[in-house]
């Protein structure tokens, strides 16, 4: 392997100084895209010659003596935000055929930062799911043992990522989708800050807990590419008008003093014993780099589950209320009439967990059972606020897993809601809006990746990049990578 | 507990075939069940989150810019006329 396997950090380097261009990156990640994703299926479209355009223009770029931490590299983005002019589906039948007209707010920014957008990635269908199988289009399968699914809903994000099909993703969370893949792959994945990266053009699935973020080889990476993603936009109204800092200068600073919570209850049973460990051995690195860490008690972290399920459904029951073969997307080709047209549409360009999703949302939002579900859940999102705001008035950050086991195999997790259980650890970060962020934390003994979840206080992200950073440079995880062979 | 998911998915806009009704029914019941340990926790005079963080009136300038071209938006209707979105006849 070549040039593909640096950080976006080295990538960056190399370009300014005029080791390789732009184009000669490019290229070896379409090659090695060529080469690789016919086994790992994570992109849905690849546009080469945009790409190759793209490099050219920051090659002309770089030789004006233009200089940037995004100028040059290549970038995959989950299929569900909106790129002008590149098939948009969503991994659906409904928007099999979407083109959308304008770009989505992070990548204007992507491009103004002269970024290279190789290709848009697999995901569940509407990002409804935890393992990219509900895709309409096809199976992404995990870089470090293609018998396991990659996690999910940025499935494809996370692959891409690990098995070096771009420098670096975005993906989006609205309950897990970028940190549980990025645990299932061993890649960095961050959730911001509700309101810190505009949501503009990111089709929407649960609007008061979706949010974009990246995914990348390291934390380093990470925090410079948040930087160029995140800022106020006047098209997103939950947007948030404040100062966005050089996330990486706030890397490599002394932790020393710095207090992390340990909540019991996310270690409890149904934890895969090594990943409880890796918990555990994290708290002694941080100790030994002088953090004090102590068990803490957040006693509602079960019911996020419970009311992520009601509010994410009922959201979505809305957003989605717009497929109706109208305007954009599929159409059913035999109909009577009107109401037959959307039922035709919509039956048959929605998949079935979409479809759940639907149903039960329309049931918690429908007259006669708006107060015992929806409203109820809006209730204990308040108290889970709660929880999490006393914690934080005593720890700057919580430690905890990403997930409760390490990948598993396309469909074991065929009842619904087994699957819906496995996001019990990232689920209350967007009920409450918080940042977090996934790391990896080494492999279990049949050579899975786990993934560790640090949490924290509404834009604390420096702190949780520090943090993040300063295990990742301890540990050296950042330089395990899966082995994979062509063909295999 | 029985849900009339027939009726839902008449809400919904989606159509349920007989033969997956019970299936329906069944899984519907199996997930709001879940949910239903919500039941577990007292709620009295807890206030509902509706934002995370407050935000009043957000308004723009009235400002007049560019709206997007009529091609570019029809570019996408899976079936258009004359400048139109077409879709089956309403009134007789």
């Amino acid at each position: 392997m070549g040039i593909e396997k640096y950080t976006v950090k080295e990538l960056s380097e190399k370009l300014q100084n005029k080791e390789i261009s732009s184009v000669e990156v490019t290229r070896a990640f379409l090659d090695r895209i060529k080469k690789y994703d016919p086994i790992i299926n994570s992109y849905i479209t690849v546009c080469e010659e945009r790409a190759l355009e793209a490099a050219e223009e920051a090659d002309r770029r770089i030789a004006e003596g233009e200089r940037g931490g995004l100028l040059g590299i290549p970038v995959g983005i989950k299929d569900n935000i909106c790129t002008e002019g590149i098939t948009t589906t969503c991994a659906s039948k409904m928007l099999y055929n979407f083109v959308p007209p304008y770009d989505a707010t992070v990548i204007k920014k992507l491009k103004a930062a002269g970024a290279v957008i190789v290709g848009k990635l697999n995901m569940d269908e509407f990002a409804m799911g935890s393992s990219t199988e509900t895709s309409y289009f096809k199976k992404t399968k995990n870089p470090y043992d293609t018998s396991l699914v990659p996690g999910g809903s940025s499935g494809g994000s996370a692959a891409a990522v690990s098995a070096n099909l771009a420098a670096f993703t975005l993906g989006s969370d609205t309950g897990g989708s970028i940190r549980q893949p990025a645990a299932f792959c061993g890649s960095v994945g961050l959730k911001p800050t509700y309101g810190l990266v505009s949501r503009f053009g990111l089709i929407a699935f649960a609007s008061s807990l979706d949010q974009i973020g990246p995914l990348t080889k390291t934390v380093e990476d990470c925090a410079l590419v948040l930087k160029y993603i995140a800022g106020h936009d006047k098209l997103d109204s939950t947007s948030v008008n404040i100062p966005i800092p050089d996330y990486t200068s706030a890397l490599g600073g002394d932790i020393a003093g710095m207090r992390i919570g340990v909540p019991r209850e996310y270690l409890e049973d149904g934890i895969q014993p090594e990943i409880k460990k890796a918990v555990l051995d994290a708290v002694k690195i941080y100790e030994s780099l002088g953090a004090a860490c102590e068990e803490c008690s957040l006693p509602l972290t079960k019911y996020a589950l419970y009311a992520y399920y009601i509010i994410s459904s009922a959201e979505a029951s809305s957003n989605l209320a717009r497929y109706d073969g109208v305007k954009y997307g599929f159409r059913a080709e035999n109909y009577k009439g009107l109401n037959d047209m959307y039922l035709e549409t919509r039956s048959q360009g929605f998949g079935e967990e979409v479809k759940r999703r639907i149903m039960l949302g329309t049931f918690a939002l429908s007259s006669g059972y708006y107060d015992a579900y929806y409203k109820k859940a809006q209730q204990v999102r308040t108290l889970i606020r709660k929880d999490f705001s006393n914690s934080f008035a005593k720890f700057d950050a919580l430690l905890t897993p990403t997930t409760p086991t390490t990948a598993f195999r396309f469909g074991e997790k065929a009842d619904p809601i087994s699957m819906y259980m496995g996001d019990v650890c990232t689920v209350a970060v967007n009920i409450a809006g918080l940042p977090a962020i996934s790391m990896p934390a080494g492999l279990d003994s049949a050579k899975r990746p786990i993934g560790i979840q640090l949490i924290a206080d509404s834009f604390n992200e420096e702190k949780l990049l520090s943090l993040a950073y300063a295990y990742e440079k301890t540990t050296g995880y950042e330089n395990l990578r899966p082995d994979l062979k062509e063909g295999a | 507990m029985n849900i009339d998911v027939k009726h839902i998915a008449a809400l919904a806009k989606l159509k349920i075939d007989q033969s997956e009704e019970e299936k329906w029914s069944e899984q519907m019941a199996n997930i709001i069940a879940f949910a239903d340990r919500l039941n577990e926790l007292n709620l009295q005079e807890i206030q509902e989150t509706e934002q995370h963080y407050t935000v009043f009136n957000v308004f723009r300038d009235d400002e007049k810019g560019p709206s997007y071209p009529r091609e570019k938006i029809l570019a996408n209707a899976p079936e258009k006329e004359d400048g139109y979105y077409v879709v089956p006849k309403i009134v007789e």
